[in-house]
């Protein structure tokens, strides 16, 4: 797990349908689809809910950025399976175990869609248009923007550090850590000098003036959104009645069958 | 919307000092300055010599971001800095700083110029009306929606200056723009703030220590050192002084070669501050010397 993890919740700018839909629909795509995959606890309608993810992926062009973020917690996401498989929850443990699995990664790719064809801004105006104060939606988007910046900075002392002799890799596991020390500080000295100088320039474009602020863009509900707001609804609600009802529920709520009968 | 302007001076700085608040010596040591509108003004010296701190007074963030002990005053268009904060004289005073990664915050070109606007809280019509001429004015149209962080340094730094023009500043400060950038790109930069600086009419304001490229256009040389005004003037004139030569500045090539042909009995008729000034000259000699060497 490196940095590459990251790839795929970083903003690409590909210009597909997804990227010109309102932020606040997207967000509520979001919130939606984290809720249903939360919901279900079956490998049936969470593959479908990760399948309908992957169409969206494919669609948008997105696929490269997405799958280097999937490939990346393939890792973490055997540790899932194991550990739910060996220590899991009483009764069915394979069953358990591929539907945890399953619906870790189905949350990875709903939250890669969204950050992926989401720029910070679009996400803290959308945040703003739900009543957020811009203070705290701005230091948000501060925070995204200079996550690239932090990890520079913090590549360039740990080139610095090491050719000044400091052995990273050498030995056991508290020393490492200790080794760590000369690394935090100068970097949390660097980017202190680095947040005065951000502000100075924040202050002098016109920043933290009285007056309501204004926005270039203008949000405003498109053909396209509305339609896109109506299939999440419908199909989510479809989802879960195809749970409830026969004749599907019995496929929904498959179970699958015991490692050790 | 503007500030109704009582003064004939762009910028008038009387008898100021500062110290910043932990430090014993101060920073800027009773400056004096008198800056018309429409003057390209370029500020060179040392390191540690207050460039920086003086730039920082213009537009008042000395003394209401940075604290510290100021004496005197400065005075933007007859209006103190004292009263007026840093936000307030933003559409007055625009200021470039070095490192362009500290000064651009948005994911794109287009956001990056609005911002300013926004923060104003102007119309939108205006705004974009801002946007599309900041836009035109600096050739970043076909950069409009890359992310400024992943542009060029030279780009970057025209970004920054785009977004601080679309505020229609009356004057443009700029901490060293130029330093973080390869040659080619400090030319095309401050070929730009030339730009600024005759087509809008912009007071310009410019820390550099790049001069072989800075002095073509300047109106006006101060060279500092140790938070004093050393010598202030025409660049020509302060360019050839013994203060130039004692403070280690780069002096540009074409003034070395001026004051060496001096010395061997040749004198230009004026001192050059750029190359095409000195083939001029040159030329101009060679006329009426030629036939003196041929005879």
């Amino acid at each position: 797990m490196s940095i590459r993890v990251f790839e795929g919740f970083k903003f690409k700018p590909k210009g597909t349908y997804f990227y010109k839909l309102d932020p606040r629909v997207k967000m509520s795509f979001l919130i939606v689809y984290s809720i249903l995959t939360l919901y279900f606890s079956t490998v049936v309608p969470l593959s479908i809910l990760f399948l309908f993810s992957v169409v969206i992926v494919v669609s948008n062009r997105v696929a490269k950025e997405w799958g280097r973020t999937l490939r990346a917690v393939a890792l973490l996401s055997l540790v899932i399976f194991s550990f739910n498989l060996l220590f899991g929850a009483k009764g069915n443990k394979l069953n358990y175990a591929s539907s945890m699995t399953l619906r870790f990664l189905t949350l990875t790719s709903f939250f890669s869609i969204f950050f992926l064809t989401t720029t910070p801004e679009e996400l803290s105006e959308a945040l703003l248009l739900i009543g957020i104060p811009y203070e705290y939606t701005f230091m948000f988007m501060m925070a995204m923007r200079f996550i690239p910046t932090l990890a520079r900075d913090f590549q360039t002392i740990i080139d610095a550090q090491r050719s000044r002799g400091l052995e990273l890799e050498k030995g056991n596991f508290v020393q490492r850590a200790r080794k760590l020390l000369p690394l935090l500080i100068p970097l949390i000295v660097l980017e202190i000098r680095r947040s005065v100088l951000i502000a100075e320039a924040l202050e002098a474009r016109g920043f933290g003036t009285s007056a309501k602020r204004s926005t270039l863009k203008e949000y405003r509900l498109s053909k396209v959104d509305l339609y896109l707001l109506f299939l999440t609804i419908t199909f989510a609600t479809s989802l879960i009645l195809s749970s409830k009802l026969p004749p599907y529920s019995e496929i929904m709520n498959y179970r699958l069958p015991e490692l050790v009968p | 919307m503007r500030t109704v302007l009582k003064s004939n001076y762009a910028i008038e700085v009387i008898n100021l000092s500062f110290k910043y608040e932990g430090t014993e010596e101060y920073a800027l040591n009773n400056v004096n300055l008198r800056i018309k509108e429409g003057e390209y003004v370029v500020i060179t010296g040392p390191s540690g010599s207050g460039k920086s701190t003086l730039c920082r007074t213009l537009n008042g963030l000395i003394p209401h971001f940075y604290r510290g002990h100021m004496e005197g005053d400065i005075r933007i268009f007859g209006i103190s800095t004292r009263a007026k904060r840093t936000h307030e004289l933003a559409r007055l005073v625009g200021m470039v700083f070095q490192e362009s990664e500290n000064q651009l915050f948005l994911s794109s070109v287009e956001r990056e110029i609005a911002f300013g606007l926004e923060n104003l809280g102007l119309p939108r019509d205006y705004i974009r009306k801002r946007v599309k001429w900041a836009l035109r004015n600096f050739k970043l149209e076909g950069l409009k929606d890359k992310a400024p962080y992943e542009l060029s340094g030279g780009q970057q730094q025209k970004v920054a200056i785009a977004s601080v023009m679309a505020m229609s500043p009356r004057i443009l400060v700029l901490d060293e723009p130029t330093s973080n950038l390869d040659p080619l790109s400090a030319f095309e930069i401050i070929a730009l703030i030339h730009q600024v600086n005759k087509a809008m009419g912009v007071t310009v304001i410019l820390v550099e220590h790049r001069l072989e490229l800075a002095l073509k256009y300047a109106t006006r040389l101060i060279l500092m050192k140790e938070g004093r005004v050393i010598t202030d003037g025409d660049p020509r004139e302060v360019i050839t002084s013994k203060e130039a030569r004692s403070l280690g500045i780069g002096i540009p090539k074409v003034v070395e070669v001026y004051k060496r042909l001096k010395e061997e009995g040749i004198e230009l008729p004026r001192i050059p501050l750029s190359s095409e000034e000195l083939a001029l000259g040159v030329r101009g000699c060679l006329a009426t010397y030629g036939s003196s060497y041929r005879g």
